[in-house]
């Protein structure tokens, strides 16, 4: 254990003894039903990004030594970092000792060392556990927003006050905290709406919080929100439900993403949401199409970088291209590749048998294939079933009379990790010399695609 | 709950002869106050269930008598037992899409010695549990209807000059789609009044619910309403959550208010809400039996009088 903090000082001394000149000492203990590992996280553009994990000991002994980046915000939890859920925020400078103990749900102080700072945030975090509870973990106990809406309004009149006589005397910290009252609140509150609950408010019925609810309020200059370590999920939060206020429809494509940039009043705040609508596009032209409208956004260096980050792997997989040779065997074992196909236009359906939309095609893909029957046109269906649901596939192709090459490729296949297939049902085209036509390219229940197979069998 | 508004449509055409049938017998003369029938009821779940037979069967029916319906519904296996036959199918816009409806023309129900005949009976695959069908406002539509939980009888009268018995209080109704629709005044929390339109349900099993629209519009949940329980009603295939407390006070038009007395209201399930039921809510029999209720469609009132049992039937 001493020997794991120790290493840890010394790996986090290389990266950032630059700006701390002595280390923070994190040292707790894991109270929850199962030992997992804790993280401790920094922020960055607005979220955690995890600095070090640490798996705790059999009786739940974690700790962490490291000196920090810059003064202000961390996260440590047991959390992915990406949500609220079993990750809380504590604020160092270097030097301090932070002693903590962290339960299913929550985490309480331990020890006498603890900075002042330390103390008001969790104080405030236990102020505020109740709506954190109900915000953040929906999946435990029942709360609608008819409980919701007046608890939170209570406190957040009680906020107002809440820092009252609880002035540290570091006014960087004393600031700062003031500001995350304010972001903690606008998370909780867009956190519960955007939650799974048994009922949900129409936007006549929202109570005065919500109604007052300003994204311009957060989102006006960038440091506040970078500096929040859920900074850019409270953004996507406040600009749906400034949607939902508006009764703003979501879109697809540039128009879609120029929609929801317009709630937020700083450029570069919108380069952010850009960025997350590029970084789920899982083709280039889709990745064109908004950035060559609102690439502008994408202002400063750091976001550039991740642009071309983005950019890069799309690229390689944009029209033209050569396609990825496929090579699978079909329901007799004979096995087809993707050079025998050359000739024709392949449309490839990568779907496996426990796919419900991937069913829901089928009827729309034998239709689509036997009204282009006498079209140079190949149907390529790739099923990533695992190897030992090979039967139930050759069963199903046979029940459902599904026509074209059908090809097994198991759920551990090359063609899934080329296109970075992570979702199914997917549709690739290809033209007749095996390039790339659109390597997400509308469904067969979508009249888009026919026309588009159309368009690849005339060029 | 909304599926016997289906009823609405097809008994349509019925109301408009009705009205023309109640003129033509007021001119002459009858024992106003002496009942065409008069049948008792059983109260199951405090419903009113009445046993009446059909056609040229002698198997006894057990038919709820619910005013939030229009006609008459039985399910389709006692259809078949009973040997009706379709004569037509009619596609009803519902919530949630469209349902074809099966009926059955031409029938006669009995109740006891007293027929009723052209009957049009719409079939169902399920209808409440515990029934074989429902009968709605169309016996209203025809005769005054004298409710008497102290007795558990249900009585007819020609209409005319019927006289009301005293003690209790005469409120006037509007029809809307065959449906009696009552001016209330709900006071959910204190300092909170709304007033709005509620069909008068003796078919529904809860005593008082307020519809989507109603809740939204008024902030009925987020006003200081405190629920003491949550469910949720589905009704063709759309669930809706909701709430149930007690309201401060509710007044039925302008009878006597009634304070603390349990209302459900209707949540957002986060889906569409263009749910447009063309009324503001719904009393259902654990409100209505608290009276004896004449419904007389001729006068369009209904005179309520308070049971005169300690024991009232819910």
């Amino acid at each position: 254990m001493i020997k794991k903090l120790i290493s840890a000082a010394l790996f986090m001394g290389m990266s950032y003894g630059a700006l701390a000149q002595s280390p923070v000492t994190i040292t707790g203990d894991l109270k929850t039903d199962h030992v997992v590992p804790v993280n401790l996280y920094k922020v960055v553009d607005g979220k955690a990004n995890a600095i070090a994990q640490e798996k705790p000991t059999r009786d739940g002994k974690f700790g962490f030594i490291f000196y920090p980046e810059y003064e202000g915000f961390y996260v440590i939890g047991t959390g992915s970092g990406i949500s609220m859920m079993d990750a809380y925020k504590f604020y160092f400078k270097g030097g301090e000792k932070l002693s903590l103990a962290i339960s299913d749900t929550s985490y309480t102080l331990t020890g006498k060392e603890n900075s002042k700072e330390n103390i008001v945030l969790t104080q405030w975090h236990d102020f505020i556990y109740p709506i954190e509870k109900k915000s953040v973990w929906f999946m435990k106990g029942n709360s609608t927003y008819v409980d919701f809406f007046p608890q939170f309004e209570t406190a957040v009149a009680q906020s107002k006050t809440f820092l009252d006589h609880k002035t540290t005397g570091d006014a960087h910290f004393d600031a700062a905290m003031k500001q995350v009252i304010q972001f903690d609140l606008a998370s909780y509150a867009t956190n519960f709406l955007q939650t799974p609950r048994t009922a949900h408010p129409s936007v006549e019925e929202f109570s005065p919080y919500f109604v007052a609810l300003n994204p311009a309020d957060f989102t006006t200059y960038t440091q506040p929100l970078y500096s929040y370590p859920f900074g850019i999920r409270l953004m996507d939060g406040l600009i749906a439900v400034t949607m939902r206020k508006n009764g703003t429809k979501w879109q697809k494509g540039p128009t879609g993403v120029k929609t929801m940039i317009d709630v937020i009043p700083n450029d570069t705040l919108k380069g952010e949401i850009v960025l997350e609508s590029l970084a789920t596009l899982k083709n280039f032209s889709a990745y064109q199409a908004i950035n060559d409208t609102l690439g502008k956004y994408v202002i400063t260096d750091n976001q550039k970088s991740r642009n071309v980050a983005i950019a890069t792997p799309l690229a390689e997989l944009k029209t033209g291209e050569d396609g990825y040779k496929f090579s699978y065997p079909d329901s007799t074992g004979k096995v087809v590749n993707m050079t025998d196909l050359k000739g024709k236009v392949i449309l490839v359906d990568v779907w496996a048998t426990w796919c419900g939309p991937c069913r829901g095609e089928i009827p729309y893909m034998k239709k689509l294939a036997e009204e282009m029957k006498d079209k140079n046109v190949a149907f390529v269906s790739i099923s990533v079933d695992k190897v030992k649901d090979h039967d139930k596939w050759k069963k199903m192709v046979a029940d459902e009379k599904m026509t074209g090459l059908q090809l097994f490729a198991t759920d551990q296949n090359d063609f899934s990790k080329y296109y970075k297939i992570n979702t199914i049902p997917r549709f690739l085209v290809f033209d007749k010399t095996g390039k790339v036509v659109n390597v997400d390219s509308p469904r067969p229940s979508e009249p888009e695609l026919k026309a588009l197979l159309e368009k690849t069998l005339a060029n | 709950m909304k599926t016997k508004y289906l009823l609405i449509a097809f008994c349509f055409s019925l109301l408009i002869g009705v009205h023309n049938l109640a003129c033509a017998q007021a001119g002459k003369v009858y024992d106003l106050q002496k009942p065409v029938i008069s049948i008792p009821f059983e109260v199951e779940n405090g419903s009113i269930v009445l046993t009446v037979t059909l056609n040229n069967s002698h198997q006894p029916l057990h038919l709820l008598f619910d005013t939030g319906a229009d006609g008459i519904a039985l399910t389709q296996g006692m259809a078949d037992t009973l040997g009706l036959q379709v004569t037509r199918k009619q596609s009803t816009s519902v919530v949630g899409g469209n349902m074809d409806i099966s009926i059955s023309e031409n029938n006669t129900i009995h109740l006891d010695t007293f027929a009723i005949g052209g009957q049009s009976i719409a079939l169902f695959k399920t209808l409440k549990h515990g029934v074989d069908g429902i009968i709605g406002n169309n016996i209203a539509k025809r005769f005054i209807v004298k409710v008497d939980f102290d007795t558990k009888q249900l009585s007819l009268y020609n209409f005319g000059n019927y006289k009301y018995e005293p003690g209790g209080t005469t409120v006037s109704f509007t029809l809307s789609k065959g449906l009696i629709i009552l001016t209330c005044t709900l006071c959910l929390t204190a300092g909170q009044s709304d007033t709005g339109q509620f069909v008068f349900d003796s078919g529904a099993s809860y005593g008082l619910i307020c519809f989507r629209p109603f809740v939204r519009k008024n902030r009925l949940l987020v006003s200081g309403f405190i629920p003491e329980s949550s469910g949720s009603t589905t009704s063709m295939g759309i669930t809706t959550p909701t709430f149930t407390g007690k309201a401060v006070s509710f007044t039925v038009s302008n009878l006597t208010p009634i304070n603390n007395l349990p209302v459900t209201l209707m949540a957002g399930s986060g889906q569409d809400e263009a749910w447009q039921p063309g009324f503001d809510g719904s009393i259902g029999i654990k409100f209505i039996n608290h009276y004896n209720f004449t419904i007389n469609m001729q006068r369009s009132e209904i005179y309520f009088k308070p049971l005169s049992k300690a024991d009232q039937s819910n």
